[in-house]
């Protein structure tokens, strides 16, 4: 479903990503792991079509994101760190507003539903967003991506600043979405939770990939180590 | 695109402080409105009982000599048009009495402006001031916090990837902001015409509606180009500032620079040397030819040849009344002479400011303001014209009665009845519809035009070529 | 302190936006200096014209004198020799000096004239008193003055100066961390803006002064000071303004507009609401009293009796009782009547002048009772006081002409009724009847 194959990207002089390849499956979470300025976010902006890559081929679902603006957008969703929303507006009709404008005509009900589905206790649907926390914003965030029935997710860092609890129900929520079928990227440092949620990790360095491995295969602690020693060489 | 603008609007209604902000703003111009035409009305029927006064005067001054009647003269009172509740234009400038007597044309006098200290540099509060000067800054603001304020808050990818391009995304944050502005025009105008106390013309309909036009367009310029300095420069603070820059400069600066050069390039004469020239020409002849005294001998003698009389004496007629009327004759070619260039230099200047509002399209939304309300320079002098066509009948009138009406030459002592000049009709004057005087504005709807077709143009191309994120 | 100047300066210079608004600035002074610098000249320039003009017409009267004819050929009716024809061919001018503070503010004067024909007919609402011949649009649309400049364009170079200060820190999110460096936010608030206000108070000295020096060669020191004084208490009342909207701030975009509100609010609404409300109460006199009495009341007075007219005269000018005509009726000549006459008409017609001034007066005090909320038309009506240039200095002016008229009437129904003979040093005496007059309107 994802595939970047020796994608280079550079800004001015500055080298973004050097021939990075990966490939994510449907059903698949990838979650890429890496010191700020890795390219985890480069990497999100090539698969949304914000940006060009220099060099190398990125595809989502077959088409080059970039070039396929309009129909990247059907087919993917992002949910950044910060999940901004309309503050003014309730939960609910933010959803409403953003399903709107990607041309989803859902019910009323089916938003509720959806909102529950993702999370958001049913007394905050029709409270203002101003007043609601983190973790629940990254709901909302969520519930969008899922009303769109999207079939790529991408996030960045989606579980910075969500207490315990609350990142405990993202990995819950993202599981259940790959379970549906959704193929899910996510940019993270947070390597407990990669760890907890992720199929598959990669570790990027100065815009390459050095490591790609299976969750599985490692434990929190080793993968520490790991990460650790990459970033020190 | 509907829906980002019912979304920006409800974001406005339910923040605390742009809620108040457009109530406050609503009621304001409504009040403003409301005490407009109140006001109008007021110094309407003033000016229309000073009429009123003057010419029961006229008739009640009983049997006169009528060249003393001359002197008696009449006045005209500058009507004020519908449209001044919203622009006062020069009205306030530029006086409203003109006394029409023989021999002289007097200027129009006792502006409101010079009878008291200074009160305002902007002029009352009329409609206008607020719709040309409050609104646009409350356009700025509004589109700039609504295009930043996506980049600010990072909901531009998350907009974005909901299938939604960013020149659509630009653009409804700029109608959306243009439509409220354009609701508040309209609320604006309807209570002007509902509190108008006189019918309401098909004429005055047409300017209501060239009104919206101009400032409709206005009002897109000025959100279109916000939208642009939002798109393109990155820092809040350089491209709030740039537009702030900019409002200064187009309502302030500019048509202040703009007037000064305009004056140096056509200056006016000093009221000294137009009225030197005005005598000089009058007494030694038009260019230095045809002195009074040659012109007075001529008339002399075609007036004795067609009496077949040697002398003024023996004339059947007051030979008075006829020279009177000759010197006026000879004075209104003169005038012409004058006012004619003076009115050129004007029409020049006025020119020139037109033009000058390709460089700056508020100059051209205030000339058309002030134009379509029929306060302008331009009305100002058409009724001073007209004015002047109707003392030259009332003048010749005069004189045809003191030559023809019974007496003979030196007889100043003979009097005209009240009835003769009663028949003397008062002097009416009626603003010319728009569609007769719509040629001068042009220059400023085709500025008008082409910024809003170059500003909507730049906006498009800027924020289809622009990358969303790098914002 | 020498810090803090530092890390102002570096605000300030780190960025076009600042330094651009302070060059356009400076600009617009300057040329508003440059206005007001030639507005005067021309003013001079015109005065002088008419001296000379008038000197010229005086000379062809001494010409007369000399010849011993009494008046151009084809006007046979002059009488040189007579007060009446000697105090018209005085052609007395009333000028209203042009006031050197001009250069920083022309104020009102473009609304009024400021040089008049007074003759024995003459009222101080004539219509040769209108203002300079000028497109009605440019008028409207004020002089660009060092005035306006200052009024109007300081505050708002003032709002790009400062709306930052703070307001980054907030928006940003460093003003925690700057007050635990620094508790007193409202006393590092304080400095910062003292810092500004003295850059500007700075800026107003050089163009001021500067101007003085170079263009008035210190001739009005103390008009300048106390004009500069003005200035500098308005950047005082606006830093004030500026300091609170800082101190209650909730960062940069809610600075900006409130200030920007502040500035249409001083600057627009306020001078607006007040000009609408005067229009309401006290609306532009259209002069009908003043209509009236040239028509009725000046024909009523000429249809009045002779010995009634008379009487009133030596009411009116008691000085004329021991005269010979006075007190015998038959020495009384055609021109000595008509000066009654004049003196009477004078006399009333001063009274509605005055009366038209008293309903602008009232205007006036009626706009006065707002300055504690308007302080921009305080600061107006303060400066043009100081300069000469504004509705009350031309009310003086008016008030002189009214004075002229009744005096030279006055001076005429002296002479006529004591038959005197004019000549070249009696013409002289009449033509510099108002010489000491011709001073500047300061208040």
């Amino acid at each position: 479903m994802i595939q970047l194959s020796k994608v280079n990207k550079r800004y001015k002089t500055n080298s973004a990503l050097e021939n990075l390849s990966l490939e994510v499956k449907a059903g698949q979470i990838y979650a890429l792991l890496g010191a700020n300025g890795a390219g985890k976010t480069t990497t999100i902006n090539l698969l949304l079509g914000f940006l060009e890559p220099t060099g190398g081929d990125v595809k989502l679902d077959g088409l080059s994101p970039y070039f396929n603006r309009r129909k990247i957008s059907e087919r993917v969703a992002y949910i950044p760190e910060n999940v901004s929303l309309y503050p003014f507006l309730s939960g609910l009709e933010n959803l409403e507003y953003f399903c709107d404008l990607a041309g989803i005509d859902q019910s009323k009900a089916s938003l509720v539903e959806i909102l529950s589905k993702c999370g958001l206790p049913s007394e905050f649907h029709g409270q203002k967003v101003s007043e609601y926390s983190k973790g629940m914003r990254q709901k909302v965030g969520i519930a969008i991506a899922y009303a769109k029935k999207a079939k790529v997710l991408l996030l960045d860092e989606p579980a910075s600043g969500l207490d315990p609890a609350a990142s405990n129900e993202l990995t819950g929520i993202l599981k259940q979405l790959a379970g549906e079928g959704a193929t899910i990227l996510m940019a993270s440092h947070d390597l407990f939770r990669v760890r907890e949620t992720a199929d598959r990790i990669g570790i990027l360095k100065h815009g390459s990939l050095v490591e790609e491995l299976n969750a599985f295969e490692v434990s929190a602690n080793n993968l520490e180590d790991m990460y650790l020693q990459y970033m020190k060489n | 695109m509907i829906r980002i603008i019912l979304n920006e609007w409800k974001g406005w209604l339910r923040t605390g402080q742009f809620r108040w902000l457009i109530i406050f703003l609503v009621l304001i111009l409504a009040a403003v409105s409301y005490f407009g035409v109140q006001d109008v009305a007021k110094r309407q029927a003033r000016i229309d009982g000073s009429k009123q006064e003057v010419r029961d005067q006229w008739e009640n001054m009983g049997a006169s000599n009528p060249h003393g009647a001359a002197h008696f003269g009449s006045y005209a009172f500058k009507p004020l048009t519908a449209l001044s509740a919203l622009d006062e234009g020069v009205n306030l400038t530029a006086g409203r009495v003109l006394r029409l007597e023989g021999h002289v044309q007097n200027e129009i006098v006792h502006s409101s402006q010079s009878q008291s200290v200074f009160i305002s540099y902007f002029g009352p509060l009329k409609a206008s001031i607020l719709l040309q000067i409050v609104i646009p800054i409350l356009i700025i603001f509004l589109t700039f916090y609504g295009i930043k304020g996506e980049h600010e808050q990072g909901r531009v990818r998350l907009l974005m990837v909901q299938g939604i391009s960013y020149f659509r995304l630009i653009f409804g944050k700029v109608i959306s902001v243009w439509v409220f502005a354009v609701l508040v025009l309209l609320i604006t105008l309807i209570i002007q015409l509902l509190t108008f106390n006189e019918s309401i013309s098909g004429d005055l309909l047409l300017r209501t509606g060239l009104i919206v036009l101009a400032y409709g367009s206005f009002y897109l310029i000025i959100g279109s180009i916000t939208g642009l300095f939002s798109l393109k420069w990155s820092g809040r603070s350089s491209a709030l500032t740039t537009m702030l820059a900019i409002w200064v400069v187009w309502l302030i600066f500019l048509p202040k620079i703009t007037s000064w050069f305009v004056q140096e390039q056509y200056p006016l004469p000093s009221r000294q040397e137009f009225t030197d020239a005005m005598r000089e020409d009058r007494s030694k002849g038009i260019d230095g030819h045809n002195p009074s005294d040659e012109r007075e001998k001529a008339l002399k003698d075609s007036v004795l040849k067609v009496y077949g009389v040697t002398s003024v004496d023996s004339l059947p007629i007051n030979y008075d009344g006829l020279v009177m009327q000759a010197d006026e004759e000879y004075g209104n070619k003169v005038w012409d002479k004058h006012f004619g260039a003076l009115f050129g230099v004007m029409q020049k200047q006025k020119t020139s400011m037109q033009y000058a509002g390709f460089l700056n399209p508020f100059g051209s939304l205030q000339s058309l303001s002030m134009g379509i309300s029929g306060t302008d320079q331009w009305s100002h002098l058409h009724f001073q014209q007209e004015a002047e066509a109707y003392r030259r009948v009332f003048i010749k009138a005069l004189n045809d009665e003191h030559a023809f009406g019974g007496s003979r030459t030196g007889d100043w002592g003979w009097k005209a009845e009240q009835e003769f000049f009663n028949q003397i009709e008062d002097f009416h004057y009626k603003t010319p519809l728009y569609s007769k005087v719509s040629s001068f504005y042009w220059p400023d709807w085709i500025s008008l035009g082409l910024w809003l077709i170059l500003s909507l143009f730049m906006l498009a191309f800027f924020s289809r070529n622009a990358n969303p994120i790098s914002q | 302190m020498k810090k803090l100047i530092y890390f102002e300066w570096l605000h300030f210079s780190r960025g076009l936006a600042r330094p651009i608004a302070v060059l356009l600035f400076l600009f617009a002074a300057s040329f508003g200096i440059y206005n007001g610098f030639s507005s005067y000249h021309e003013r001079v320039a015109q005065v002088q014209a008419i001296e000379e003009s008038r000197a010229e017409s005086h000379q062809e009267v001494f010409d007369w004198f000399e010849s011993g004819t009494e008046g151009p050929e084809e006007r046979p009716w002059v009488k040189i020799s007579t007060p009446f024809w000697s105090m018209w061919y005085a052609k007395h001018q009333l000028i209203q000096n042009p006031d050197p503070l001009m250069v920083y503010n022309i104020g009102q004067s473009e609304h009024f004239g400021y040089y008049k024909r007074v003759s024995m007919w003459s009222t101080a609402f004539d219509d040769d008193l209108a203002a300079e011949i000028a497109n009605p649009e440019f008028v409207q649309l004020g002089a660009l003055d060092f005035s306006f400049v200052w009024i109007y364009l300081m505050p708002l170079l003032l709002i790009v100066l400062t709306y930052q200060v703070k307001g980054l820190e907030q928006d940003v999110g460093i003003l925690p961390l700057l007050r635990i460096q620094q508790p007193y936010t409202g006393l590092w608030l304080l400095r910062r803006l003292m810092i500004i206000g003295v850059a500007m108070l700075l800026l107003l000295s050089l163009l001021v002064w500067i101007p003085e020096l170079l263009f008035l060669k210190s001739s009005q020191t103390t008009g300048v000071f106390a004009l500069w004084m003005i200035y500098a208490s308005y950047l005082f009342f606006w830093l004030v303004l500026v300091f609170l909207v800082i101190y209650f701030g909730k960062g940069q975009a809610d600075q900006a507009l409130k200030m920007v509100g502040l500035w249409l609010l001083f600057a627009v609404a306020i001078p607006g609401v007040v000009n609408q409300y005067v229009l309401l109460r006290k609306p532009a006199d259209l002069m009908l009293s003043l209509i009236e009495a040239n028509r009725d009341g000046q024909q009523e007075i000429w249809d009045r009796p002779q010995d009634k007219v008379i009487e009133e005269a030596l009411a009116v000018l008691p000085e004329l009782q021991g005269s010979d005509a006075a007190t015998n009726d038959s020495l009384l000549e055609r021109q000595m009547i008509n000066a009654a006459y004049r003196l009477v008409w004078s006399d009333y017609i001063a009274g509605v002048s005055n009366k038209i001034m008293e309903d602008q007066v009232g205007r006036n005090q009626l706009i006065s009772a707002t300055y504690w909320f308007n302080p921009v038309g305080g600061y107006h009506k303060w400066l043009n006081g100081i300069s000469g240039t504004g509705h009350e200095a031309s009310l003086r002016f008016r008030r002189k002409i009214q004075e002229a008229t009744f005096s030279i009437n006055q001076t005429l129904i002296m002479d006529e009724w004591k038959k005197r003979k004019m000549d070249r040093a009696s013409f002289v005496e009449y033509a510099q009847m108002f010489e000491s007059d011709r001073v500047m309107e300061r208040e």
